[in-house]
Order: structure tokens, then sequence, then C-alpha cells
């Protein structure tokens, strides 16, 4: 088990957003996380990253309780995740926007850095092939030098993927990975989140709204609803889940 | 027409030290998005202490400038965890910030005026040769100085941006402040090296101006022109405020000798204003909307 998150609570100027969720995610497998808008799902993913702090409850990241861990450290963990809205960075070009999670990993000073030691040489080189070799193999190698918001927003999904992996991560949270993606698009995303779990080894969490996506990857379903798990289990259970057609359809269902 | 050259030449490193004063400022506005007045602290701070050093301690320019930029540099960091962390952690409005580094900037002011302020301080003559004469010209040691010194600091803080991991990781924030430490940055750290070297600029700054004026409570007041240096560049666009910087400078001396010192900062000031309704974004042609 790579995360285990106990009765997480969070609440907003009196407004519960996500009330004693609870879930495991297994170490290789991919998890989805559904729900009606609002549902909570993106908190979730604030908490699990450490952009907010639960009011109560436990996260623990490979048997340590990373509750009170700021962000960057939870990121050095291993954890790293895309966004809703992508969030690239615009002003730098798509290499060093694939740089940021990698450099901070490296270890010398700025001393260092500008007397130019053979080692940081050697690292800089490093981190150079690593991001190339990381752009190819998304098939982004011909967009090193442009500026990301230049750039096809499926390209753009792509390259916050690049980005995520740079950091090496072994869970991966995906944030509405197929939002905006036309149909074929989203048939090759799936492809290539199979392909990187497989490859890289990682585990992943998806909060998705396209539920084609999340039925045919992933083994282990969560539904929210107004910050409450009102089900769960593997998508046949979760399909058949009478609370869950009433969420998303209203009472008729 | 070697006067005019003089002038030139004269404005260029006036300009100079616009350049670093536009970099001090749109450093820190790239980063947190909020007009940072409180550089004029740091410039008036480093001002006196590098008289005081220089006059007490080592009567030698380059080490009282290295240590006057060291000291700039570290109480831009204190500026900072005094007064704009605590906000900062609470996501307090920009304004907010803005408001802090005003105050801050005025209570310094007022320190200085009340407890050195009767008093004009005036650094060592470091050259005994105050001038170069070639030819027909009369080159002032101080200016040509003055211009290299913002152009090495500016080489190397473009450097330091542009190249370095550090510099990566302030180009990120300045892109996104809340994305970096979803890559593992450390956001804190990153806002932190970026007052530590705007610091360094200001102390710079500082020592510049002192050395070429004189030091009173009122010389912060000075980077008011690096900041219009800093929004005709372009704010956001720190090339553009090192080229606003230079214009500035020469613009002002060429006019001065022109039309006289009373009428060219009214002339300076309406251009400005005229340049800006029509390119708001700056001469650097970035759109970047300002806030705070």
């Amino acid at each position: 088990m790579i995360l285990e998150i106990k009765d997480l609570s969070i609440s907003f100027g009196g407004v519960a957003a996500v009330v004693d969720f609870s879930m495991y995610q297994e170490e290789n497998k991919i998890t989805g996380i559904i729900g009606p808008n609002g549902a909570g799902k993106t908190t979730v993913f604030n908490l699990i990253t450490g952009i907010y702090q639960a009011d109560s409850g436990k996260i623990y990241y490979k048997g340590r309780d990373i509750t009170k861990l700021p962000a960057h450290e939870r990121t050095s963990l291993g954890i790293s995740r895309t966004f809703q809205n992508i969030r690239l960075f615009n002003n730098m070009s798509v290499i060093d926007n694939v740089k940021v999670p990698y450099v901070v990993k490296i270890r010398y000073t700025i001393f260092e850095e500008m007397l130019k030691l053979p080692r940081v040489l050697r690292e800089e080189k490093s981190i150079d092939d690593k991001a190339r070799e990381m752009l190819g193999y998304f098939g982004l190698a011909g967009y090193s030098n442009y500026k990301p918001k230049n750039l096809p927003y499926g390209i753009q999904r792509r390259l916050e993927l690049a980005r995520a992996l740079m950091a090496e991560p072994e869970l991966l949270l995906l944030d509405e990975p197929a939002a905006g993606l036309n149909p074929g698009e989203v048939e090759e995303l799936m492809k290539l989140i199979l392909k990187i779990q497989r490859e890289k080894k990682l585990s992943i969490i998806i909060v998705e709204h396209h539920m084609e996506l999340i039925m045919n990857i992933c083994s282990m379903i969560h539904v929210l609803d107004f910050g409450k798990k009102i089900a769960e289990g593997t998508p046949y259970e979760v399909k058949k889940n009478r609370k869950v057609l009433q969420a998303y359809l209203g009472d008729e269902g | 027409m070697h006067i005019i050259f003089q002038q030139l030449l004269n404005g260029l490193s006036l300009g100079g030290v616009y350049a670093l004063e536009a970099v001090g400022f749109g450093l820190i506005f790239n980063v947190l998005k909020f007009s940072n007045f409180s550089h004029s602290a740091i410039v008036a701070i480093s001002a006196y202490f590098g008289f005081f050093i220089s006059r007490y301690l080592f009567p030698n320019f380059a080490v009282t400038l290295l240590m006057t930029a060291i000291f700039g540099g570290l109480i831009g960091v204190v500026i900072e965890k005094l007064i704009f962390r605590p906000i900062r952690l609470k996501n307090a409005p920009l304004t907010l910030f803005l408001v802090n580094s005003i105050t801050a900037a005025m209570l310094v002011q007022q320190v200085f005026a009340a407890t050195l302020g009767s008093d004009y301080y005036t650094y060592p003559e470091f050259m005994k040769e105050t001038a170069w004469r070639l030819g027909a010209f009369t080159v002032s040691k101080t200016y040509v100085i003055m211009l290299t010194i913002s152009a090495l600091v500016l080489l190397f803080l473009s450097y330091i941006i542009r190249k370095t991991k550090i510099g990566i990781a302030i180009r990120a924030a300045s892109s996104d402040i809340r994305t970096p430490s979803l890559m593992g940055v450390n956001v804190d750290f990153i806002v932190s090296v970026a007052f530590f070297l705007a610091g360094i600029l200001g102390g710079i700054t500082g020592y510049l101006l002192g050395m070429t004026y004189s030091v009173d409570p009122f010389i912060g007041s000075m980077i008011l022109k690096g900041i219009i240096a800093a929004i005709i560049g372009g704010i956001g666009s720190l090339g553009g405020g090192v080229i606003a910087g230079l214009l500035l400078g020469a613009t002002e001396s060429l006019l001065i000798s022109q039309i006289g010192a009373s009428l060219t900062p009214i002339v300076v000031y309406s251009s400005i204003i005229i340049l800006l309704l029509i390119r708001p974004e700056g001469i650097s042609g970035k759109r970047f909307i300002v806030k705070a």
C-alpha cells in the first residue's frame, strides 16, 4: 500500500468540502475518483499534495504520516500531479518547464554552480539529457524551444504529464487529464496512462468526469458526492450502484 | 559636440543605476506581483552602511562595494521575513503587500531623518584623479565605474536567472507561484533568494548613489526613476527595464544640457505619461496585467 487516507476532513468558511474521506491506494494500481461537480475531488488532491492542510484525519505515504508536511517535501518523497486547468510555466520554454521538478533534486550550491566545477557541468548535462529524454518519451522533442501557451491543448496536457514525471514520482495524481480533449485524443491518453503506469511502475489516482476513461483503466473507483464518499468498488460494482446513479442523474435515477 | 557626448556618457551611467533599480524592483514584482517600494529602504540603509564602512573601516572601493552589496542582500531577506512572509502565508491581498512596502520605506526614511538627518554624508574620495582626459573629452572616472559596475552586475544576474537551477525556479515562481511547490520547489526559499538578489542590486544602487551624490535620509526616493524605468520597460520584463533605465538616464542628461534642469523633469514625466497611454504594456511589448 503506497497511500492510506484516514477520515480526512476539511471545510472552507463553514462549508464542508471533504468529510471523513478514507481510501487506500495499492502499489502499481490505477484508482479513480469520480463525482459530480463540486463533490470535492480536486480538494482531495489538494489535501494529498499539501496545498491544503486537513482540519482532521491522517494521510500516510508509504507508511509515513505526511499530514502536516509542506507541499514541496511531499513532492520530493515521490508524489507528483497534474492540474485540472493546465498550469504550465508560460514564460519558460518547454524544455525549461520540464526541468523545474528535476533541478531541485540536484544538490549543489549556487557558488559551485558559478565556479562551473566539473561535477556541476556533469550535473547540468544530466539535467538537460534527462529533460530531452522525457520530452522524447512523450513525443514532444520537436517542441523544446516553444513557449507552452503557443502549443495545441492536447500537447500542453502531454507536456504537463512529462513535467509531472520529471519529479520521478511513485504516486501520480491526474486531475481531469481528459478535460478538453476530443474522443481520439482521449483514446490516446488512455493508452499513454497505461503505458507510463507499466513502464515507470507508477501508482496512479485519477480524478475524471470522462466515464469511459475511468471505467476502462481503473481497477478501483471511489465516488464522492457533496464531499462524502457514497460508493467504492470495481468499475462494474460502481456502475450498478444505485446511490451513484442518483448522485449523477438525480432522484429519478 | 563633445559636450553632448559627455552628457550622454554621464546620462548612461546614471541610467545604469536606474537599470539596477528597475531590475531590483522588477524581480520582486515578477515573483510576488506587487510594487515593492520597500526597495528604497534597502537603497537608503545600504547607502549609509557603505558610507560608514568606507569612511571608518576600510577606505577601499571594491571591498566596501562588495560588503555593501551582500549587506543589501541580507537586508532584503530580513525585510521579506519581517513584513512580507507573514502576510504571504496568510494569503493576504496584494494591496496589503503594497501598503506594507510603502510603510516600511517611509519608516526607514523617518528613522534616518530623526537620527542622521541633520547632516549630509559624503563618501571618501576613492580615486585621486576623478577624471580621465581623452583628447578633447573629459570622462569622469566615477561615471565610467558606475556604468561598468551596473553592466557587470546585470550580466551576472541575467546569468543566474537564465542559466542556474535557482534561476529556473525563480522563473517558474514568476510564472505561477502556486505551482512550483508541487514540483518539489521550496517556494519560501525561492522568495528569500529573490529578495536577496534584489537586495544585492539595492545595496549596489545605494552605494553608487551615495558615492556620486551624498547620503541623506531621502536618498531612497531616488528609486522612483528606476520604478518608472521598470514600468516603461514593460513590467515583468527585466531586459526592458534595463533598456528603459539607460534611455531614461541618457534622455534626462541630454535634456538638462539643452533645456535646463527645471524644465527637464516636466518634459520627461509628460513623455512617460504619453508613452504609456500609447503603449500601456511598455516598450518590451509584453502584455502584462499590473496589480496593485
